[in-house]
């Protein structure tokens, strides 16, 4: 009985959330200090080997999900959990405020959803072209429509815009719109625009007639041996460009190694090949994520918002007084 | 030509500074400056918002201005409520001062250029204005820390020991409502989750966590004691750090220029 009130008085203690803050402080410090998520083999071209070894050992590379952070975090949530409750228990205290427990219990809240969120957040990322199909599950799919480029004046992006339209079963087809900043709802699966890569690429005709597509960095074989590779593709600026007007740069390869860098446009040749079109294809990077966790952890955010500002509200009108009786 | 202008300003406050400590009084003149740069930077701020249309924080140039604003702000409140303290007014608008510096370097470009799709978002303004006001709390409290450290009085130093922890209670909930709350608020609406472990995030986290051990500190020892005052110098370091040394040195998300 003795040992079980001495343990829980430890466990509930702020010393112990202290000891734990200062733990979670330092290993964040060294985690943040390595890059996180990368290969095994990156830590052992990078650090020293006894280094690589406590990296690998202890979980360091992927170090907010190890096992070490969740004991740590799991420790905080019991201590705070217990020295919530027993500040809440003795709270006929004439000082008791309650709003910083209010606190407490939004950061427990938020622990406790991140652990759901954790265990339970599906996400897919996935590049996609225009009349692309993704099916969500046996009954909906989603039709990539339309992608929109929106640039400013000076040429720079100003926003990424994907259009699609939402197919259910027993369901009417339904049109949305994702952007930057503003996902989208498909059924239950939430879409963020996440990603954009504008692909460049040039149709070649070989003797024989037959036409392949290249694009930027792609590499095609000329029957002379000789290799070609395409590296960049210059637009003049305007909406209706020529044909003509197009040129793309080639580096001329043989053995792997470059040998020259020519520039033609659109009809002329290069190792055996005629250029005969340029493309410029929009991709959009889809971001396709379902958290049941999230909607618990905004609710901790809230509830430490209010929390904040009410402890704000308080401890400010108890200096105001305390300072009013001082004068 | 407005920064420029504001910087010539800094260097006299900064000189009138230093008479201040000799007379053991703050100057009003220095003051005054400190709120002429004050409204000069917030001028800049107004007029590049205008021209992007939408709040001016999005690089570090204006992150700069808007932080040392908020700095001389707060010493100017200061100054209106106490009058006294010239090694504390002086001290705080140094670091201003050194902030409001580094908008200079070659590193940090000042070109006004329209932001990228991820930050035009109404939190944006939310999450860095708030973050800034909250460390400029901060900024005060490491002026009135290093001020307790050099103290020899008691009396005064209990004295500065209650600004420092009125600062970081002003400053505690500002930052972790900007820096932490509304930013994960807005990274779930960017990037479809609330917390990704960026070192911005994590040092942001840090930062809150040392401020919380300061906070429960002086809940369990209502007494000035030092050890509060190395956590107070502590966390407005780890805060600077997490602006700048992120920025350039760790590579992620939040690494904007």
């Amino acid at each position: 009985m003795q040992f079980s009130k001495r343990l829980m008085g430890f466990l509930r203690s702020a010393r112990l959330g202290m000891v734990l803050i200062v733990l979670l402080i330092i290993l964040s410090i060294l985690a943040a200090l390595i890059p996180q998520g990368m290969e095994d083999t990156f830590y052992m071209n990078n650090f020293p080997r006894l280094i690589v070894k406590s990296i690998l050992l202890l979980h360091f590379h992927r170090f907010f999900y190890s096992g070490l952070f969740m004991i740590i975090a799991g420790l905080i949530f019991f201590n705070l959990a217990l020295c919530t409750y027993q500040r809440f228990k003795n709270r006929r205290f004439k000082s008791y405020n309650i709003w910083p427990d209010i606190i407490h219990l939004g950061i427990l809240v938020i622990l406790a959803a991140g652990f759901v969120s954790i265990l339970t957040r599906k996400e897919s990322f996935y590049w996609l072209n225009a009349g692309e199909k993704i099916h969500l599950s046996n009954n909906e799919y989603i039709l990539i429509e339309k992608l929109e480029f929106e640039k400013y004046p000076d040429g720079r992006a100003k926003d990424y815009i994907t259009h699609i339209s939402y197919f259910a079963k027993n369901a009417e087809k339904k049109t949305i719109m994702i952007r930057v900043n503003k996902p989208a709802l498909a059924g239950k699966i939430k879409i963020y625009q996440q990603a954009w890569e504008e692909k460049q690429g040039v149709f070649l005709e070989n003797q024989n007639g037959e036409v392949s597509q290249l694009t930027t960095g792609g590499v095609l074989g000329s029957a002379s041996g000789e290799h070609i590779m395409l590296r960049e593709i210059y637009f003049p600026e305007g909406i209706t460009i020529p044909d003509e007007k197009i040129s793309a740069l080639f580096f001329l390869m043989r053995d792997k190694r470059k040998i020259a860098e020519i520039t033609i446009k659109t009809g002329e040749k290069i190792a055996g090949f005629t250029m005969r079109q340029t493309v410029r294809t929009n991709q959009t990077g889809l971001n396709f994520i379902t958290d049941p966790g999230e909607i618990f952890v905004l609710a901790g955010i809230i509830i430490i918002l209010s929390g904040l500002c009410c402890t704000y509200a308080s401890k400010t009108i108890k200096i105001l007084k305390k300072q009013g009786d001082n004068s | 030509m407005i920064p420029a202008f504001a910087f010539a300003l800094f260097c006299a406050a900064t000189i009138l500074g230093v008479v201040g400590l000799f007379r053991r009084k703050p100057l009003l003149l220095q003051i005054i400056l400190l709120a002429v740069i004050f409204l000069l930077a917030m001028g800049e701020l107004v007029r590049r918002s205008i021209i992007l249309k939408i709040p001016a924080m999005t690089n570090t140039f204006e992150a700069i201005l808007f932080f040392s604003a908020m700095i001389n702000l707060v010493i100017i409140l200061y100054y209106i409520f106490s009058r006294r303290d010239a090694f504390l007014i002086f001290i705080t608008s140094f670091i201003s001062y050194v902030i409001f510096t580094l908008a200079f370097s070659p590193l940090i470009s000042d070109a006004l250029k329209p932001p990228i799709p991820a930050l035009r978002s109404g939190w944006l303004f939310l999450h860095v204005s708030l973050t800034f006001v909250g460390e400029a709390f901060f900024a005060f409290a490491f002026g009135a820390s290093v001020y307790y450290l050099v103290l020899k009085d008691e009396e005064k130093k209990k004295r500065i020991d209650k600004i420092i922890y009125h600062c970081i209670i002003a400053g505690y909930p500002l930052f972790t409502a900007g820096g932490l709350l509304f930013g994960a608020i807005w990274a779930h609406s960017a990037w479809g989750r609330l917390w990704g472990w960026d070192p911005k995030e994590i040092f942001s986290l840090v930062t809150f966590l040392v401020y919380t051990i300061y906070l429960h500190l002086k809940a369990m020892s209502k007494t000035a004691n030092v050890y509060t005052v190395y956590v107070s110098i502590l966390g407005f370091l780890l805060a600077i750090f997490t602006f700048f040394g992120v920025n350039f040195l760790l590579p992620g998300l939040h690494s904007y220029r």
